[in-house]
């Protein structure tokens, strides 16, 4: 059957159009597709990378820091680090002339690579010995931290205060230490 | 060339002051359906091909000829006609052959014409050839003429040859509007279509050179016929005593209406035995391959391939660069996990040593922001070391109370500042306990 121009025309037109549509779902939208995923995965791994690389830089930072705090006063012991801090708790209240009135060790907990060790503290006196007080502890170079405070007046109108104050210091937990630096090593 | 296939055509002759139109109908054969004539207004002429153009599209539609492809017979006037024997050689070295003789004949004027030939048996050995030619400026005369016309040259043929080439007689004198031609074939092949120059008027002159021409190619006087062409043709005596000769008359156009007719009927039958100045057969069939359509075409092509080349260069350049970062990645791995747990440990240590909650800053802007007044007082104070702080209190009355809030929120050191409670302390008093919890920020 002999086919006129037209009809070849049409018959070339929609085998392009047909064509056209084929490339499009077989070739050319998962090449886009891959293109934009491709693209994504670039963008993911260069803030990783990048990420990485910081968090190397800073780990060195860290261990020189650690270096500093080992080198200080950070135990490797629970004994050694609770016998630090109840003799800088008397001394400290000695020195601000502070009534300590009670210490009673609490729970212990670990994270990190660290031992944290609570107590709980209770002192009597004016606001001036309240103050010297913590400024000892906030600036003292044991690992020290207080976890609450709570100040009461002992009898209205009078400058004679009532502290309960949770501490917690911590030390090095060795086991964990030796797993970083084996993972590190590996 | 373009095969019409079996789709109607148009033939056009170009006349001396009209245009004859045939249109032919589809099928094979085809045959002549209507055939007309045009005559052009006196202020046009084909020195004018787009005005003339206009004035011939406006008559076909007019006339309701839908048809637009067309074949184009020039008149005797415009074409040169020569028979030649070329030496014994391949068919396809033809062309070549020709295209020498004529660069050789007409040398730097071969530029201004429009070359064809047909192949034509012969009993001698070697090849004999029609060389037909036409000028190009009367040719793209033409061309202009058919564009303003909105039609579609499919070929453009000598007339009166193609007209003779459908009448198997060995002479023939063509009588038309435009002058007498004499037409000679020699056997099978034509030898020659010479132009006359006597015209009807003088008919001493004219048979002398009727004469003179059937001698040259050896034809005898008795075979010559006569084919009377023009719109009011004469009779068979009026031409033998015009003459002074016995001559036949042939039927006109051999029922193919008119000239047109005959020159689209002779093109539709068989195309290799027209001669068309449009496709002409010397060109070197390697640049009539390369059109311009071809050079779009190649030019997509390029374009593709450079678009695909290019997306193909980025993607693996994309790809090559994800690999390479998954592959760093997975080296760092194990030094990561190191770091991470070591930047993790000392960001957690520095909670007891330089990052201790400052509570004693606290305390102080606590202070600060009381009244000296004595109107305000603290009775407990609890503060956590995330610096949310829970101030009990009393004061001389409510509105102490509020102020001490309000003071507290405009200054930048609290955030987050809430009246938790609120009431009399007694009822013989104004004294009201209160109870705020507030956020310790550190900013000045």
């Amino acid at each position: 059957m002999a086919l006129s121009k037209r009809e070849k025309t049409i018959g070339l037109v929609a085998g392009l159009v047909l064509g056209a549509l084929a490339l499009d779902s077989v070739v050319i939208r998962p090449f886009l597709d891959s293109m934009d995923q491709l693209e994504q995965d670039q963008e993911t791994l260069k803030a990783r990378l990048s990420d990485a690389k910081q968090t190397i830089a800073a780990s060195e930072a860290a261990r020189r820091r650690w270096g500093e705090f080992r080198a200080g006063s950070l135990q490797t012991d629970a004994s050694s680090t609770e016998n630090n801090l109840l003799n800088a708790l008397r001394s400290w209240s000695q020195d601000s002339r502070l009534t300590l009135t009670s210490i009673r060790p609490d729970r212990t907990t670990g994270n990190h690579g660290l031992q944290e060790k609570n107590f709980q503290a209770s002192v009597q006196g004016p606001m001036s010995a309240v103050s010297a007080f913590l400024y000892r502890v906030e600036t003292s170079n044991l690992p020290v931290r207080i976890r609450e405070m709570q100040i009461t007046s002992r009898s209205e109108g009078t400058d004679d205060l009532a502290v309960q104050i949770r501490l917690s210091t911590i030390w090095e937990d060795t086991t964990a230490r030796n797993a970083a630096g084996s993972s590190r090593t590996q | 060339m373009v095969s019409i296939g079996s789709r109607r055509l148009l033939g056009l002759v170009i006349g001396h002051k009209a245009i004859v139109i045939a249109e032919l109908s589809a099928g094979k054969p085809s045959r002549v359906v209507r055939h007309d004539r045009y005559e052009w207004p006196a202020e046009l002429s084909l020195d004018k091909p787009q005005e003339l153009g206009k004035a011939l599209g406006e008559y076909l539609r007019s006339q309701r000829y839908a048809v637009k492809q067309v074949v184009v017979g020039l008149p005797g006037r415009w074409t040169l006609l020569k028979a030649r024997t070329l030496p014994p050689a391949a068919a396809s070295a033809v062309p070549a052959m020709l295209r020498l003789a004529v660069e050789r004949e007409y040398h730097s004027s071969a530029r201004e014409w429009a070359f064809d030939f047909i192949t034509q048996l012969g009993q001698e050995q070697g090849h004999h050839v029609l060389l037909g030619a036409a000028p190009r400026s009367r040719m793209d005369q033409v061309n202009q003429m058919l564009q303003a016309a909105g039609l579609s040259p499919v070929a453009i043929v000598p007339t009166t040859l193609t007209c003779f080439s459908q009448i198997n007689e060995s002479a023939v004198l063509m009588a038309s509007e435009d002058g007498l031609e004499l037409a000679v074939r020699s056997g099978s092949r034509v030898v020659a279509v010479d132009r006359l120059v006597a015209s009807l008027n003088q008919p001493e002159a004219l048979g002398v050179e009727i004469r003179r021409v059937l001698a040259m190619h050896q034809v005898a006087e008795s075979t010559l016929k006569v084919h009377d062409g023009r719109p009011a043709p004469q009779t068979e005596a009026d031409w033998n005593k015009q003459l002074g000769m016995n001559v036949t008359l042939l039927p006109a156009w051999a029922g193919q209406g008119n000239a047109a007719g005959q020159i689209a009927s002779a093109w539709a039958a068989s195309k290799s035995q027209v001669l068309d100045f449009m496709h002409s057969r010397l060109v070197e069939s390697g640049k009539r391959k390369f059109t311009r359509v071809h050079l779009l075409g190649a030019l997509a092509i390029l374009a593709i391939l450079l678009l695909t080349g290019f997306s193909a260069v980025d993607w693996y350049t994309r790809w090559s660069d994800v690999k390479t970062m998954r592959a760093e990645l997975a080296s760092m791995q194990s030094q990561l996990t190191a770091a991470k747990f070591n930047v993790d440990r000392l960001r957690l240590a520095r909670g007891w040593y330089d990052a201790r909650p400052h509570l004693l800053d606290a305390m102080r802007a606590i202070t600060l922001a009381f009244p000296t007044n004595g109107q305000v007082w603290v009775t407990n104070l609890a503060m956590r070391d995330d610096m949310t702080i829970t101030l009990t209190g009393k004061a001389q009355d409510e509105r102490a109370a509020i102020d001490l809030m309000e003071r507290m929120r405009a200054l930048p050191a609290f955030a987050d500042v809430k009246l938790q409670s609120i009431r009399q302390a007694d009822r013989n008093s104004r004294t009201v306990t209160f109870s705020i919890t507030i956020l310790y920020t550190g900013k000045d």
